[in-house]
């Protein structure tokens, strides 16, 4: 794998725009829809999957020339399950009022196709000390989309932010940004959002990631 | 994969040994974190239901001072509690939509009459079933008397479009008022 060009500050940042793992790679969108109508469990989702993919990316990349290939699926499952059911138990011990806030999408963090497609694309084939930086980059990427739609829904929505009172009590409220159609209406115009500042931004970004399609082939040639 | 090793062991052993270990290890870790939380989590939820037992009983204003009663055979009902001024708190719980609990603590004074209904249905369908646990709803039972059977539909409304979880709801008050007239 020729990726010794990729400095560790372009893999960390990654996530954030260029990969973003939301916005442009389109995984992990059905925990974002549901999770997005409070910044408060956006956050402690976000840290909760931060978490588990930073875990289980060092995890997988310590143990990437041990696991065979016939069973690496299974082996990705386990350690990952192992470390979102970890990270429930805490949440449920510690900070009950977050755990019930997030219901069934904690568990389901263990299926989050972010968590699994960064085993196989990047800590599979990378050293320990970038599939960390890679963790913390998409979760991070997670992370801000989550706050940045649940802020705008919970802002139009329910006239709140982090709880605290934003729009007056007396103002009409959006109250569809509260419900799917809402998230789905957010979540499109993020996403031109992102691919408008992507190009914006390309002049001094390079072009060239791990994930991109036509280098994946190229490479595969 | 340049080994030389056995080629039997590589496709056969390795992949069941390399899955085998994982696992083994992630079942020890989660056996340790559990040792560590499962009290912590027990603790919450014995917090959780007597501050909703307290919630039901306006004249107890103290966790402490409700005595648990265990002498019951009413089925489906899971806790009670009794006040020092006489009044009880009972729990019952009930299978609602899609075999989800639902769970109810009714509050009765010592003559019988209801101090306090409450729901949690965070099992039912969120904006359908889940309606049943919302005060506007929970409103009409305000001091009925806790010593007769309710009818849905009859003596007090259904929450129209949740048939199944407001099904639950009755039949869970009603196991209540029949654990108060057993234990009165």
């Amino acid at each position: 794998m020729a990726q010794e060009n990729k400095s560790k500050v372009s893999i960390l940042t990654n996530g954030i725009i260029k990969e973003n793992p939301v916005l442009r790679l389109v995984l992990g969108t059905c925990s974002i829809l549901a999770v997005t109508t409070a910044v408060s469990s956006a956050l402690g989702m976000g840290a909760a999957f931060t978490f588990v993919l930073v875990c289980s990316n060092i995890m997988i990349s310590l143990l990437r020339k041990v696991i065979p290939g016939k069973v690496h699926l299974p082996c990705y499952i386990v350690i990952i399950a192992g470390f979102v059911t970890i990270v429930q138990m805490f949440m449920q011990a510690y900070m009950e009022s977050l755990y019930n806030a997030l219901g069934v999408f904690l568990p389901l963090i263990v299926v989050n196709c972010i968590i699994l497609g960064r085993a196989e694309m990047f800590a599979c084939k990378n050293n320990v000390v970038d599939s960390a930086l890679d963790g913390v980059g998409m979760g991070l990427g997670y992370t801000l989309t989550a706050t940045l739609m649940a802020s705008i829904r919970e802002i139009l929505g329910s006239g709140t932010w982090l709880g605290f009172q934003i729009i007056p009590e007396g103002v009409a409220k959006v109250s569809i940004m509260t419900q799917a159609p809402g998230a789905f209406f957010c979540f499109g115009l993020l996403m031109a959002g992102c691919v408008w500042l992507e190009g914006k931004l390309d002049a001094r970004i390079e072009r060239k990631s791990c994930c991109d399609l036509d280098n994946l082939k190229k490479e595969a040639e | 994969m340049s080994k030389t090793a056995n080629s039997s062991w590589e496709t056969t052993g390795k992949p069941i040994v390399v899955l085998t270990v994982i696992s083994l290890i992630v079942s020890l870790l989660l056996a340790l974190v559990n040792g560590m939380t499962a009290p912590v989590i027990k603790e919450n939820t014995r917090r959780t239901t007597l501050a909703a037992y307290v919630s039901v009983m306006p004249s107890v204003s103290d966790a402490a001072t409700l005595e648990e009663v265990t002498d019951y055979t009413t089925a489906n009902v899971t806790g009670v509690v009794k006040a020092p001024d006489g009044g009880i708190a009972i729990k019952a719980e009930e299978k609602g939509f899609d075999g989800g609990i639902l769970t109810v603590i009714m509050g009765f004074d010592a003559n019988g009459a209801e101090t306090g209904i409450w729901v949690d249905a965070s099992t039912q369908t969120k904006g359908i079933g889940s309606n049943v646990s919302t005060d506007d709803f929970l409103a009409q039972f305000n001091g009925m008397d806790g010593t007769k059977n309710i009818v849905m539909n009859q003596d007090f409304d259904a929450y129209s479009g949740a048939t199944i979880s407001s099904t639950a709801l009755f039949a869970a008050i009603n196991d209540c008022i029949n654990c108060f007239n057993e234990l009165a």
